[in-house]
């Protein structure tokens, strides 16, 4: 028998350093070779291959494009421009203008990483302009930005749909509400903890004149979730498919109607996003390869027997299981922890009955807010980088911010209409 | 004579590894191109393209491993750099960099043997491509074999740092 | 135990095909007395695509797996013949078809030679019948079909089939399925009735024509060296679990298929049965079809489409003289 302690050993080869992909690859090698089963080293390989020949996947590559073309195509100062004629008023008001492009890049992008750099490059210089704290400038990017894979296109949603045989389209449409319900419980603890901060520059109204001129300026890009989400509804198109429509859209818009980028432009990009998406999918193939192993050790029914005997209650079910996946989601980035965990937790909340999708969407929220804990989240590490305040300081600041989202994360499990409300009404599941 | 074999390994590299993205870059045009085309010949010809989506799950493959010797050769695999970091300023990180990048060899060895083995069982026919599979399984096993030259290069580049006592210098990627 | 057997599938733990690997594996521990252990490994865990799990099967990591006959086409070209529209009259010619050895035992000779390592074990069924389903018109002819977009898997002979009779056979991945029916990206599916309402498709598909154009064939295959290395005995064991095993997966759908029409009408579904007239212009329509795999498949292809027919016909002979008994 394979021996669960192999999840050990990937743990000691991330520590050391060796690059998730490898410790993904490796370790499973060493728990193979020690219960002598090195005739399934064949499954381990053709799992790799296998984790990566998925048409959903395809999805991946298309939506980091999009986003590039709409970080490059300087989309996101005519965003940023849009919500601050929306929100700046209020009290701690560029606090909210960083929650509410956030907001919109989620429903532009499919990742994380590229909002944060994006908005906070353009957002932390100006909000310290302000009288803005610089370490809550850039605690409140993070916290913000992790809603790039909660608010539909996502990454990591196709990542579990890709696991777990749901659809991305109901996926998809299940992300929206909690993502404006985190949207909104973010501005109110930005509104609270602005009191920390009494020196902070108050902005006034803007004009009706001021907002309709920015609002003729973002409106092209505003329509991308628009054609992305109402494709996808109106059954012109695939998720997938929405995906390369995305990408063209946002091409046509960057280069020939906004004339942001030069043509030539165009293809580094590609190559760009090529090596990117490359190392992520790679990533994928690894996990799926990793996840077989952990089927075979057997964890899955170690696991989920722990839970059954705790109880079968799917509330109190749902309660531990988000704690565990909190702390998952701390050490471990979302990608591979949707491919190692979902398989394993998914069965359990199903077998009581909690609808696949609201479980999928949950995990992606609670793991996408994983991107902005210490001590692993690459949203954390953007921030860190883009401010160039230590992750330490980061990290006390944004509590407050990771505290509600904990809270929503709570709100969403206990009432799975929030969740798969919109997708049954849409007639998506 | 280390910087000289790092040197040679380099000249041989980084343009394998430019190559490789150039060719991938180029393949995700072509399944943007794909995936775009079956939209329209679906929902405005009314005739569905029945190859679009095989076609364009090989291309991604294909770009994924045509890209890996440059993820490798530019660190863009993501790693936890805690032990990296507080080593920053010891001879001892060169070490600990050439271990990894061993240990990340021995992966790729097993991978390319499997690969292989894979690649030798896949005589079977794509499903709506008249092409047999060999064509696809080959791209793991060629492009690893290529990587692993860029990670003998790392490894030279880090004990050529430990050989002249230089803690705080990074690797050059390219 | 001194034999296990590794056996991945790619279905959830509910469905007729891990169901019927219980049967399975509860037949052959016991027989066997515990000389053998069937480890059952639902969802993909170990592998996701037949064609994975066939390679581990080929590699000897994995033991037993089911497959289809256009999956199986992969790897031998003229077992696609089997898959032909409108061979088969009904479950008790693919049945006697299926259950001939002889005829059997020369697919497996010839399956082997293409693969070395994967042997056929049997030929059951996997959820019944494809019939045509839609979701805003009643199929009765074929010219219905002209201008439908029809949601197939990638198989080539089945998107012919729906080529032949005017519709565009359009590939979805399986789970967005129930999406692209409900939001219009197709227009219909052919599947089984049994996946119809395990994946609650009668929400959106409204019409049923039981038109049967193929016989889900389950093929089941098992690592050639692993079955060799059984003494006599345990063979046996294997082979009369796999026939305990095949009574199961045949009975299901027909078990089955009474609460999934019932759910399908709950849902406002119609069921229409062809007319023997009716019928026959769906199989004049799909004739192209033969032609088509002919063309691919060359000489070795149309001797077994050949062979299949002669099976065929025999098999209707000898139940048409059962029939003539029984109702003496
Ligand atoms: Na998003
Ligand atoms: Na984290």
């Amino acid at each position: 028998m394979v021996s669960p302690i192999f999840a050990l050993y990937f743990l000691l080869l991330l520590l050391i350093g060796l690059p998730v992909l490898f410790a993904l690859g490796l370790s499973p090698v060493i728990a193979l070779f020690q219960a002598d089963k090195l005739l399934f080293l064949n499954m381990l390989y053709q799992r790799l291959y296998a984790g990566m020949d998925n048409f959903l996947l395809l999805a991946l590559p298309f939506f980091m494009l999009a986003g590039e073309f709409m970080v490059n195509g300087g989309i996101t100062t005519r965003i940023i421009s849009f919500s601050q004629t929306m929100v700046r008023h209020y009290r701690g008001g560029l606090g909210h203008v960083v929650i509410l492009s956030a907001t919109i890049f989620g429903a532009l992008t499919g990742s994380s990483v590229a909002a944060t750099s994006a908005i906070g490059n353009m957002m932390i210089p100006e909000m310290e302009r302000f009288k803005y704290d610089r370490t809550y400038a850039a605690a409140i990017t993070a916290a913000a930005t992790v809603l790039g894979t909660i608010i539909p296109p996502s990454g990591i949603m196709l990542i579990y749909a890709f696991v777990m045989n749901t659809s991305v389209a109901a996926m998809f449409m299940a992300g929206i509400v909690p993502g404006l319900m985190l949207c909104g419980a973010l501005m109110l603890v930005n509104r609270w903890q602005i009191k920390k901060y009494p020196q902070v520059q108050q902005f006034d109204k803007a004009l009706p004149a001021e907002r309709s001129a920015a609002l003729k300026a973002a409106v092209l890009p505003l329509l991308t979730p628009v054609i992305i989400l109402g494709g996808i509804y109106g059954g012109i198109f695939t998720p997938t498919e929405a995906a390369a429509v995305a990408v063209f859209y946002a091409f046509i818009l960057s280069v020939f109607i906004m004339r942001i980028l030069k043509l030539r432009d165009v293809f580094p990009m590609f190559v760009r996003i090529a090596v990117n998406a490359g190392a992520i999918l790679i990533i994928v193939a690894a996990a799926s390869g990793f996840a077989s192993v952990v089927s075979l050790s057997g964890i899955a029914d170690t696991i989920s027997r722990f839970f059954y005997s705790v109880t079968d209650n799917p509330y109190l079910l749902f309660f531990i299981m988000n704690i565990f996946l909190f702390f998952v989601g701390m050490f471990l980035d979302a990608g591979p922890a949707i491919l190692i965990f979902a398989p394993i937790l998914a069965p359990i909340m199903t077998h009581v009955g909690i609808d696949p999708v609201h479980f999928g969407v949950v995990m992606v929220v609670n793991l996408s807010i994983g991107l902005a804990t210490p001590p692993m989240g690459l949203v954390l590490f953007v921030a860190s980088a883009v401010s160039g305040v230590p992750l330490q300081k980061i990290s006390r600041v944004i509590i407050p911010f990771l505290a509600i989202e904990a809270l929503v994360i709570f709100v969403i499990s206990f009432f799975p209409t929030l969740v798969i409300g919109l997708p049954k009404l849409l007639g998506m599941m | 004579m280390l910087a000289s074999l790092e040197k040679g390994l380099s000249r041989v590299n980084a343009p394998l590894a430019r190559l490789g993205s150039w060719i991938g870059g180029a393949m995700l045009v072509a399944m943007t191109v794909i995936v775009l085309l079956q939209v329209v010949f679906r929902y405005l010809l009314g005739m569905p393209l029945s190859w679009t989506d095989e076609l364009s799950r090989f291309l991604m493959i294909y770009m994924a491993y045509l890209c890996l010797p440059l993820i490798y050769l530019q660190d863009k695999n993501i790693a936890m750099t805690f032990l990296l970091e507080a080593l920053k300023q010891r001879r001892g990180r060169h070490l600990l960099m050439v271990v990894i990048h061993i240990l990340a060899i021995l992966t790729f060895c097993v991978w390319i043997k499997f690969g292989y083995d894979f690649f030798l069982r896949g005589g079977s026919r794509a499903d709506s491509l008249p092409i047999s599979m060999r064509f696809i399984y080959a791209a793991p096993p060629i492009l690893m074999t290529i990587t692993l030259l860029s990670a003998f290069q790392k490894i030279v580049a880090e004990l050529r740092l430990f050989m002249a006592d230089a803690p705080g210098e990074q690797t050059p990627a390219l | 135990a001194d034999y296990e057997l590794t056996v991945p599938h790619v279905t959830n733990i509910e469905s007729y095909n891990h169901q019927s690997l219980l049967v399975f594996k509860n037949f052959v521990e016991n027989h066997s007395n515990g000389a053998i252990k069937v480890n059952i490994y639902p969802s993909g865990q170990l592998c996701s695509t037949a064609r994975e799990c066939l390679s581990g099967v080929q590699a000897g990591t994995f033991d037993y797996f089911q497959t289809t006959i256009p999956e199986l086409a992969n790897y031998w070209g003229p077992v696609g013949a089997f898959d032909l529209p409108y061979m088969l009259r009904d479950d008790r010619v693919a049945e006697c078809v299926y259950d001939n050895q002889d005829f059997l035992s020369d697919v497996r000779a010839n399956v082997l030679e293409q693969t070395g390592n994967l042997r056929l074990m049997m030929v059951s069924n996997s959820g019944g019948w494809r019939n045509f389903a839609t979701t805003d018109k009643q199929i009765k002819s074929p010219d219905d079909i002209k201008g439908l977009k029809i949601r197939t898997v990638p198989a080539p002979i089945q998107q012919e089939l729906v080529k032949a009779l005017g519709g565009a056979p359009t590939p979805i991945a399986w789970p967005e399925v129930y999406t692209a029916l409900s939001t219009g990206v197709v227009d219909g599916t052919k599947n089984g009735i049994v996946d119809i309402t395990m994946m609650k498709f009668e929400e959106s598909l409204k019409y049923l024509i039981l038109d049967g154009h193929a016989y889900m064939g389950g093929v089941w295959i098992m690592n050639n060296d692993r079955f060799n290395s059984f003494p006599d005995a345990l063979k046996r064991v294997v082979l009369d679990g796999v026939a305990a095993q095949n009574q199961f997966l045949r009975v299901y759908p027909k078990w089955k298929e009474y609460d999934a029409y019932e759910t399908f009408r709950k849902a406002g579904g119609t069921i229409y049965t062809p007319t023997a007239e009716e019928k026959k212009a769906f199989q004049a329509a799909t004739a192209p079809v033969k032609d088509y795999f002919i063309e691919q498949a060359g000489e070795d292809g149309k001797a077994w489409l050949e062979r299949f027919e002669k099976e065929i016909k025999a098999c209707e002979a000898s139940i048409d003289a059962d029939f003539a008994t029984a109702s003496k």
